[in-house]
Formats: structure tokens, sequence, C-alpha cells
């Protein structure tokens, strides 16, 4: 287990590189002391507690198709919102912007209101459904940015005893000192020494050609502007409209 | 004996050792004794960190009456902490420090404080305190193990996970603490075995789960205490997260649950609400002669817990009313269960209906199974632990000045069970 640990976190260290290196520093990521485990730990839960933040994500979709966020999230609330960028030749346009609470997503579309209003139906810019967790791009890349929070902080002692979590290194990122840490499967944190906030996180999404990269960018309560309810339309209202609108892959 | 814990050896004689508090008096004023040192705080050293560096084993850290703005770590064998009053001796964590007293050193004693607002542990005794991850493979079995310790007249409330928390660690007394307001638990005995270590005495009120003891295994007594308000009451308990799994032979005898589903305490991570005693993939547990009232889901509880199935539990002569369902028997049918029974209870409800009958102690008399699995309502969203209500003050030791202090040894505490009676209703 032990050697499957420092495997795992060279592997981490060669992906993204940078490295501090040192025999120290090979030593501590072999493992996790108690006083990583300690911030570790806590990751989650200090961005509960800091109740939310702004931030830009990135995910490689697949060669050549990037998807990008950049918007609010109120971890507290469980909620957000974020501007949406496809970039790539079989990109999809749309949407444009999208919300969240709890488990439901809505859309910003370009064109909807037109298309509603052409269908008969009450003119809407947004759309809200389900969120789709398992096969939605989109969706998939929210609900991680989302989950970047914990009500409770983990056990530092069992988190020790996880092979899973370890100190990889400590890197420079914006000037700041930062602890790189892994956390579960797939999920790296770059943590500041200072003050031990999340500022990075990339997390490998299965099905996809690259990582999604999260950077918090300025940590603290939001102000989540979701759409108002007078510019949504249900999905069940909606549905012909929005399939032809934002065709699969979300 | 303890380990025979399915059948009425455990009925047995056991003595509960007089190992709390004995020996010569202790000097006072700094100087020597056969029992070792006093070191006073704040007149001979001005924090509690610097009384434990100071201290040798055998000697006696005394903290006069005041606010510890401090995280304080033992690593120094044999040595008690202790307050000179339970109520006004708090160590502070402001919610800036991760654990009020954190003991990594065989043979310690804290007795007669108060810890709270710590972001991790009010007391915490660990066999891995201070070791990387690495060398935390087998700790809490054989001699990869902290040795003796002891948390007595200690009050932990507002904590971040645990008031009181053993793990890897043999050879323990907790007794006369109260802890309350912990999102995790108030008292939490982890991955030992054997752990020989009894929690006697002791009040745990309007936390997440009153005592939980997951993978805790061996010579494990929680007994004739009070586990009132929490949202689950006590819960020894089988889980992967740990190392040594499955837990084994804990008893739980003559304590007081009552009141679970407390939708004013902090939640459980795990969503559990409202059962008073749960034995949650737990082997060779016996639940003896307890009173369990008022706990709307659930009183006394055996089912599994991720894939392990509950096997030869035992719950006896316990007393229960005014629950959800008094006695429960739920686990998953695939889930490996098998042996486990109930006798001599006082019960109106059960699940399922003739629990005694069906689920007889008479050996080869036990029904198969399947057994309908009742259902529970997940809990409300839980309160802040942060801004809990302080608890009011709690009884102090005798003679805190004066009373003997020696290291805890590496013997384990007995329990005289033949004493321990159902308790009187509140």
């Amino acid at each position: 287990m032990r050697v499957a640990t420092r495997l795992a976190a060279a592997a981490v260290a060669l992906l993204v590189g940078c490295s501090s290196g040192g025999g120290a520093d090979e030593a501590r990521a072999a493992s996790l002391s108690d006083d990583d485990a300690a911030v570790l730990s806590q990751v989650l839960s200090r961005n509960y507690e800091g109740k939310g933040a702004t931030f830009a994500a990135s995910l490689l979709v697949r060669a050549g198709t990037t998807l990008t966020l950049q918007g609010e999230v109120d971890w507290a609330g469980h909620r957000g919102r974020a501007d949406v960028q496809w970039a790539g030749n079989d990109a999809p346009g749309r949407p444009v912007e999208v919300a969240w609470a709890d488990s439901t997503v809505a859309e910003r579309l370009t064109g909807l209101a037109a298309a509603l209003t052409q269908a008969g139906r009450p003119a809407a810019t947004w759309v809200a459904r389900p969120a789709d967790t398992t096969n939605g791009i989109l969706d998939r890349a929210v609900q991680f940015v989302a989950k970047l929070s914990s009500t409770q902080r983990d056990n530092p002692v069992l988190l020790q005893q996880d092979a899973k979590a370890a100190w990889v290194r400590t890197e420079k990122l914006d000037g700041a000192a930062v602890d790189v840490y892994r956390y579960g499967d797939a999920t790296t944190f770059w943590v500041r020494a200072d003050d031990h906030r999340l500022v990075r996180v990339e997390g490998t999404l299965t099905g996809f050609a690259g990582p999604l990269v999260v950077r918090v960018l300025t940590a603290g309560e939001q102000q989540v502007l979701g759409p108002k309810s007078a510019d949504v339309a249900l999905i069940d209202d909606a549905r012909a409209v929005y399939d032809r609108l934002n065709p699969a892959p979300r | 004996m303890r380990r025979a814990s399915t059948g009425t050896e455990l009925l047995a004689v056991l003595t509960l050792a007089a190992a709390t508090l004995g020996g010569p008096l202790a000097a006072c004023g700094g100087s020597e004794s056969a029992a070792g040192r006093v070191i006073r705080v704040p007149a001979d050293v001005l924090t509690i960190q610097q009384g434990v560096d100071r201290a040798r084993p055998g000697d006696l850290v005394l903290v006069a009456p005041g606010t510890y703005r401090e995280s304080v770590r033992v690593i120094r064998k044999g040595i008690t902490i202790r307050g000179e009053d339970r109520n006004r001796v708090i160590l502070d964590g402001e919610y800036t420090r991760e654990n009020g007293i954190a003991v990594g050193a065989d043979g310690v004693a804290v007795e007669n404080l108060t810890v709270h607002g710590y972001n991790a542990n009010g007391v915490f005794f660990s066999g891995g305190l201070g070791r990387t991850s690495d060398q935390l493979a087998g700790l809490g079995t054989g001699d990869n193990v902290l040795k003796g310790f002891r948390a007595s007249h200690v009050t932990a409330y507002g904590n971040g996970l645990y008031g009181v928390y053993a793990f890897g660690s043999r050879f323990g007394t907790i007794d006369h603490v109260y802890v309350s307001a912990h999102p995790d638990s108030g008292i939490y005995i982890g991955q030992c075995k054997p752990c020989d270590t009894v929690v006697i005495d002791s009040v745990a009120e309007n936390n997440a789960i009153g005592y939980y003891g997951t993978n805790a295994s061996g010579g494990v007594f929680v007994v004739r205490s009070v586990f009132r308000g929490n949202r689950v009451g006590m819960t020894p308990n089988s889980q992967k997260m740990e190392q040594l799994s499955p837990q084994a032979e804990t008893v739980v005898a003559g304590n007081l649950v009552v009141d679970g589903g407390n939708p004013n305490s902090p939640s459980v991570p795990r969503g559990a609400y409202g059962q008073g005693i749960v034995i949650g993939g737990g082997t060779r547990n016996t639940v003896l002669r307890n009173r369990v009232e008022g706990n709307p889901a659930a009183g006394i509880l055996i089912t599994d817990l991720e894939t392990f199935g509950p096997e030869n539990n035992r719950v006896e002569g316990n007393v229960t009313a005014r629950n959800g369902v008094d006695l429960a028997y739920a686990p998953k049918g695939d889930a490996g269960a098998a042996g486990n029974c109930f006798v001599g209870n006082t019960f109106t409800t059960s699940s399922p209906p003739s629990i005694e009958s069906v689920l007889p102690c008479d050996a080869g008399a036990a029904s198969a199974g399947p057994f309908p699995r009742p259902t529970f309502t997940p809990g409300p969203p839980g309160a802040d632990h942060r801004t809990m209500a302080a608890p009011p003050s709690q009884p102090s030791m005798p003679d805190p000045a004066t009373a003997p202090h020696r290291p805890v040894p590496a013997t384990a505490p007995t329990v005289d069970l033949a004493t321990i009676v159902v308790p009187e209703r509140p």
C-alpha cells in the first residue's frame, strides 16, 4: 500500500510538474503527517465556513473542445452562477450562462425566447431542469464546483490512514507558497501555506480528455444572481425547443 | 472472561479497579515526593504546555483556574494534567486550534478541567500521534498501541469532532466526563484490539452521537452512564475506514439512553437520527440492563453497516419504552447476520414482532429471517456546535490539590457487571 501511495504521488508530480524536489520533500510526499492531515481535513469545511467564492474553471472535454466557466458559488447556500464558454470546432454554442440551486440547473440559451414564442409558449430566456450529473458535461462540471465544500471537516486521523490522501509537494502559485495535496482517487488540491485556503483544484472526471481545473479567484460570501422566475421556463414546458437549441452532448 | 461476551459468562464478577487514583500524597509547591513533583501553572510555568514539557513520569501538572488559550501536546509518559477546579480551568481553542490536549504517550491522565472550542478534539489519546501515514499500519493492536490513559472529571463541549477520543489506545478509563455539542460524537473509542477500556459514570448529551465505537474490540465497557438528547445515543460499529474491522466485544450496560433524535444537536455525518443504542455491523456485543426511552426511531437496533453484518450480539434485560420501536433487528438480507438474540427485555413494540420468540438466545432456536426492515426518517439539519450553549457546571473531583497522582498503569480496568442494574427513570 505504501508503495502504491508513492507511485501515485510520483505520477501526480510528473503530470503537473514543478516539483520542488529534495530528499525531505520526497519522504514527505510518501506520507501525510498529522499536521498535513489537519490542514487537508479542513479544506472543504473551510470553504463552507467561508460561504463562497468567485471561480474560473476549465475542462478539456475532448481534443480541441474546452468548456470554461467563470462565476460565483455560494457553498453555504448550495447555489451558484457562471458564464459559460465553449471553445472548439464541434463545441455547442449554447448555453451562455448557467445557474444552479441544489439539484436544479438553469441554462440561459441564445435564441430561446424567440424559439419559445414561435412555438406558442411564453417567452423565457432560461430553462430550468433537474441536474444530469451522470451524462451532462456542463452539469458534471457544475456539480464538481458545487461540491467543493462540506458542512463537517474530515477526521484527520482517518485521513492519515487513507492511502488516497497525500501531501505531494510545495510550490508557488501566483507568488504565494502553496501545498499540493492529493485527496481521494481523482482530486488534487492547491492550498495556501499561510491561511490554508483552497486556491486551485484539479479533478479527473471520467470520460473527458483532461482534468477539470478550478481556480478560486476570491474567497468569501457571494450574492448569486440567478434568473428571475419570470425569465425561466421549466423543461417540461420547453422540451422540444430546448432539445433543438441545445443538442447533446450537453 | 471478557472475550466470552455472548453468554452468561459476561455476568461473572469483574471488578472496577481502583486504578484511577492511589499512592502517596503528592508534595506541593514544586517539591518532590515518591509520587513525583507538582508543577504549578501558572505559578511555576506560564502555560500548561510548558508544564508538560518540564514534567517527568509521575509528575503532576496542576493548573490553577483561568482560561488557557493553547493547544497542549503530550509526549512525556506517565504524567498527570489536573485542573484545580473543573469548571474554572478552561482550555479554549477559540476555533483556531486543533486539539485541546493531545496525548501520544503511555500512562497519561487528564483530570478535572474543561476543554472547548477546538477544531478537532477536546482530549485526544492516540497511539499514532506524531507519526506519518506510512507509519500507521497495524496501529491499535499488539505493541503498536498507546498503553494506559485516563480522562476523569473532564468537561468537553463544542469541539469540532469529538469530546474525548481514544484512537489506537489500550488500557483506558474515561470516567465522570461530561461531553456535549459535538458534531461527531461526545466519546469515541476507535481502532483498538483489544481496547481494555472502560467508560463509566459519564454524561453525553446534545451531541450528534453520544458514544461511538468504531472497530473498538475487546474489553470495552460502556457502563453506568447517561446518553441524553443526542441524535443517536450509542453505537458500537464496524467500518472499513478504520483498521481492525470488524468491531467486537463491547459491553453496554446499565446506561440511561434517552431522548435521542434531538433536532437541536449537530447532525450525524451519515444522517442517522433518533436511535438509542445501535449495533452497526458489530459482533459479540452485549447490551445489558440499560434503560432506553424516548428515542423516536428505535430504542435498541441491531443492523448491518457497510459490508458488515451483525453477528452473535446479545440484547438482554433492558427496559425500553416510548421509542419508535423498542427493539429492532434490521440487517440487510445479504449482510451475513447470524446468532443475534434478545432475551429478558421489557418492551412494547419490536421489529420483527415478538422479537424474543423469533430471535431467542436459546441456542439453535433462532429464525433465519430475512426480516422486514423498518424505515427511519433522516433528521433535520443540525445545529452549529460553535453556537450551542455551554453546559452547566459539573462536579469537580474530590480534593484536586491533594489527591494522589501516578502514571496510569498498562493494565485492564475491570467492571463488576453483577453490581450494575437498570438505572432509574429520570
